[in-house]
């Protein structure tokens, strides 16, 4: 009896987190709000979320809402903070100009293609980000590259055929339907179970 | 306290997290003697701690096939590049991003970092003049290279800005140069003077040389003048 209230005495270990300067995140273009998950990253910093969402909204009016931004925040100690916001992440580009929402689910499975011109283009996008100056454009497509077949996207010399691309995205999408419906049902199926 | 004991051995019996009692009970010990499968014994050998060391360091020698074929593309690399300047830099630990904006800046001004390990550089130098360079490759090295003469200036130019780079050795073309030397040549203001004044030097040699000749001309003239007034 007295450990148990002994224990409820004892406070808790609180183990203070020390938080770099530097803050990466994707945060939607004019979407940024105090709700989690940035809304903490910002408080435990020490910044003012608020004002912070407000000048990324207003910083990100030009891109259409909700594109995900990767966005880099240098925190000072006087809690003052430089943001620096890059063009929208690769994978979102890529999936834009592949026509796909969803990434492949298993190995080897393609879910869309880009020829290599769409590649130049996304890397000459990509190229203004303050990570990639100076870096040979030859090497960011290469990078693009990779990130194709990590997403499941082949990528071809030749231009798109436009009736097999039309094709081929109609029996993606019924494929993509199939697996949705099948995360759903095995969801449900959990949820039965537990309850 | 019975019961207490009497629960200790029940908890006991059904958990493996409590040490089971030692020595065991002669009962047990003789069930897990007659259980025991007869295999050979095992002789044990003892290694000394020095030869462990030594077959440790030898084994660090030895090359795998995938740093060969590293060392291989590197050297290939190196001679397609026509790289005319390298130098060796004391590499200190650096985070990731600096490194990352340092090497894009570096690459602005014509300078490749590159940081393999130093037995890929050993290698990548093995029987060519450069192994000479073997030894400054010890610790955490890097290497800056420029195709152009002018990127000694350049390179020590922009280690000064890095305090995590440190030039130990320059060479440029075929021969190694001190880094005292390197720094007197990158306190020019471009490679361009040495030529001039190498150009000026030798011409005035030949311009002394002429006027020498000249000169002992000029004066026989001149004697066999007075020679000739004087009768």
């Amino acid at each position: 009896m007295a450990s148990k209230a002994a224990a409820r005495v004892r406070k808790k270990e609180i183990i203070k987190v020390v938080h770099g300067a530097l803050l990466k995140t994707n945060i939607k273009a004019q979407m940024a709000s105090a709700a989690p998950p940035l809304g903490p990253q910002l408080g435990q910093r020490g910044l003012n979320v608020a004002n912070f969402c407000k000048e990324f909204n207003k910083e990100t009016g030009h891109f259409k809402q909700g594109i995900p931004l990767p966005t880099r925040i240098s925190v000072k100690p006087d809690r003052t903070y430089d943001l620096e916001i890059c063009t929208p992440t690769t994978t979102w580009l890529l999936k834009q100009a592949a026509g796909i929402g969803r990434g492949k689910a298993s190995r080897d499975e393609i879910v869309g293609k880009l020829s290599v011109k769409h590649l130049y283009e996304i890397a000459r996008v990509k190229s203004r980000d303050k990570a990639l100056q100076g870096v040979p454009l030859q090497e960011i497509c290469q990078n693009l590259v990779k990130t194709c077949r990590t997403i499941g996207i082949e990528v071809q010399n030749e231009d798109l055929n436009v009736d097999e691309l039309k094709v081929f995205l109609a029996e993606r999408k019924q494929k993509v339907e199939a697996q949705l419906k099948d995360l759903a049902d095995k969801k449900a199926a959990k949820m039965l179970r537990t309850t | 306290m019975i019961g207490r004991n009497l629960l200790a051995l029940q908890t006991r019996a059904v958990s493996s997290k409590y040490p089971r009692p030692t020595p065991r009970h002669y009962k047990r010990r003789l069930f897990e003697a007659a259980l025991q499968p007869e295999v050979p014994q095992i002789q044990k050998t003892c290694v000394s701690p020095d030869f462990a060391y030594r077959q440790k360091i030898e084994e660090s020698k030895k090359y795998s096939e995938v740093e060969l074929a590293l060392a291989n593309l590197v050297k290939q690399w190196l001679t397609n590049g026509e790289f005319r300047v390298m130098a060796v830099c004391q590499f200190l630990p650096v985070p990731g991003r600096t490194l990352w904006f340092a090497k894009n800046q570096l690459r602005s001004k014509n300078i490749e970092f590159r940081n393999y390990g130093n037995k890929i550089l050993k290698k990548v130098f093995e029987g060519t003049p450069m192994s000479s360079l073997d030894v400054v490759l010890v610790g955490s090295n890097a290497i800056l290279l420029g195709k152009d003469l002018s990127a000694i200036k350049s390179i020590i130019q922009e280690a000064d800005k890095l305090n995590w780079l440190e030039p130990l050795v320059i060479m440029a073309d075929n021969r190694i140069l001190s880094m005292e030397f390197a720094r007197n040549l990158s306190k020019l203001t471009s490679l361009e003077d040495l030529r001039v004044e190498t150009s000026q030097i030798l011409g005035q040699q030949t311009a002394q040389f002429s006027q020498t000749l000249d000169q002992a001309t000029r004066q026989l003239s001149g004697l066999l003048d007075v020679y000739q007034q004087q009768k």
